[in-house]
């Protein structure tokens, strides 16, 4: 029965990927060597490492699987290390193999049971960059496992081509609308005018071809102009407040988002799409890594001719080691890294350039436990509807 | 009048396009990006259809699947899955966690709507070849 239940634990631990060898020759280590000075298999060591079992299981899911193989490990170990066991000695020790086991797999049964939602959600997918992307099961009506689509759907591949395709659709859907208008002989909406025009330009962005006339053109505006493009302007109140209502309704329920603006306009000479993307990216890691209950605020307000836009949070906070690195083109913090949260360390680099293209910038100020402060400014554009 | 469709996508331009698309046969829809509020908001007051994402920060759109299938509320709402993940395999993965139906991006306005109509049993709507 032991035995079973021995091999029952031992299946679901292997199950688990594995990851850094560290994590698995560590605990291998300390369990031989705190095994060896304490007198062996029959010392009194196997209470603490059921409870150092335990509690690391349930504080970290995946420490905790790979904590059972180094010390399922380091006892087979020793046990082969040892003199051949009597058959008494050999049942003893696998009674004794048999009930640490037993309760660390009832923590982790137990942990799944009650929280699923976790579980799904519990491990960082930066783990997962290079591992195998798992073919479904071909079979009629068997059911992949939870790990299988994690990785699945976690896979690096599939999240580029994800944020490729996501505006390709969009604006394939904005042009069947305005087709499908126009096969009606009506005028297309000015809704989805402005959606196809917006979609446009972040595709023009994200292939690096040079941005064109940043307003969308309604299509009773006349012959086209063979004069300069007009310098790009924005104002700052109308972009912010419509991405912060956007945040909120789509992370409202879990972050409380602010946005107070000093005065009903602020013109600068920055083109709107380039600006949208800047402060998504911003608002996009401060709602990803503020906790449910939190707060984002932003704030914008003109200084001395110059506007500022602050993007606080309630979330962990950078060191300052990491706030040196957090524009450095697909860097991401350790800390980042463990929290689960995904992510590719993309975003801030790119709002770095994005901004300074157009002639703005950025800092970040931190103290680790008490969020990140986000500071963007522009000059002032000088003329309203220049 | 068509009923209420629920979209979950991570990206909120592509819930305000699905939207824009399905307003027109008539549908009243609701979106959200976050997909454990959007978790909540389900199952709280399930949807005539669900148009669901697959990757997702948090929940991915197959685990929100399959956490419906197991709530007895939401075990038989049509689920329409739209994602770039176009493969065979994938397709079988969505059917297996329990999704109705599977629309690749960038799909056609004009197939999201054939397909969330036959989803909701709905009328064709006026214009619609």
């Amino acid at each position: 029965m032991s035995g079973g239940l021995l091999a029952t634990s031992l299946g679901t631990t292997l199950l688990g990927p594995f990851g850094a060898p560290l994590r698995l020759l560590v605990p291998l280590a300390l369990t031989l060597v705190a095994l060896a000075r304490t007198g062996g298999i029959s010392s009194d060591l196997f209470p603490l490492l059921v409870v150092f079992v335990a509690a690391e299981t349930v504080i970290s899911r995946e420490g905790g699987r790979f904590l059972l193989v180094g010390t399922y490990a380091g006892l087979a170990l020793l046990v082969v290390m040892s003199p051949a066991p009597t058959a008494a000695a050999a049942r003893s020790m696998a009674l004794r193999f048999a009930w640490p086991a037993a309760a660390a797999l009832g923590v982790e049964l137990a942990l799944r049971a009650k929280e699923p939602a976790r579980a799904f959600a519990s491990r960082d997918a930066r783990d997962d960059a290079g591992a195998r992307l798992p073919a479904p099961p071909l079979a009629t009506g068997a059911r992949p496992d939870r790990d299988a689509l994690r990785d699945a759907v976690r896979d690096p591949r599939a999240e580029v081509l994800h944020d490729l395709k996501s505006p390709l659709t969009v604006l394939r859907v904005y042009s069947d609308l305005v087709a499908e208008a126009a096969r009606r002989g009506e005028l297309p909406s000015e809704a989805h005018l402005t959606g196809l025009a917006r979609e446009m330009a972040l595709m023009e962005s994200l292939t690096g071809m040079p941005p064109r006339a940043p307003a969308p053109a309604p299509l009773a505006s006349g012959a086209a102009s063979s004069a300069a493009p007009p310098a790009p302007r924005s104002d700052l109140v109308r972009v912010l407040a419509t991405l912060v209502e956007s945040y909120r309704l789509a992370h409202g329920g879990r972050v409380r988002l602010e946005f107070v603006a000093e005065g009903a306009e602020i013109p600068v000479a920055a083109d709107p799409v380039a600006l949208q993307r800047a402060f998504r990216n911003v608002l996009d890691n401060a709602v990803k890594y503020t906790p449910a209950g939190g707060q984002v605020r932003v704030r914008a307000s003109v200084v001395a001719q110059h506007a500022f836009v602050v993007i606080s949070d309630t979330g962990a906070g950078m060191t300052p080691d990491e706030q040196k690195h957090a524009f450095t083109f697909a860097w991401r913090s350790p800390s980042a890294s463990a929290s689960g949260v995904p992510g590719r360390g993309i975003g801030l680099g790119v709002t770095k350039d994005l901004l300074e293209e157009n002639g703005g910038k950025i800092s970040l100020l931190s103290e680790p436990g008490h969020g990140l402060e986000v500071t963007i400014m522009f000059p002032v554009a000088r003329e309203a509807g220049a | 009048m068509s009923g209420r469709v629920f979209v979950v996508d991570d990206d909120p331009a592509m819930v305000e396009a699905v939207a824009a698309v399905l307003s027109l046969d008539g549908f009243e829809v609701d979106g959200a990006s976050d997909s454990t509020a959007a978790l909540r908001a389900v199952l709280s007051d399930p949807p005539a259809l669900l148009v669901l994402d697959v990757n997702m920060p948090g929940l991915t759109g197959w685990e929100f699947c399959e956490i419906l299938r197991r709530q007895p509320l939401t075990r038989d709402l049509p689920v329409l899955f739209l994602t770039g993940r176009g493969e065979v395999r994938d397709r079988i993965t969505a059917m297996q966690v329990g999704g109705t139906d599977h629309l690749t991006k960038p799909f056609h306005a004009q197939e999201l709507r054939a397909r969330v109509r036959a989803l909701t049993a709905a009328v064709p709507a006026r214009g619609e070849p």
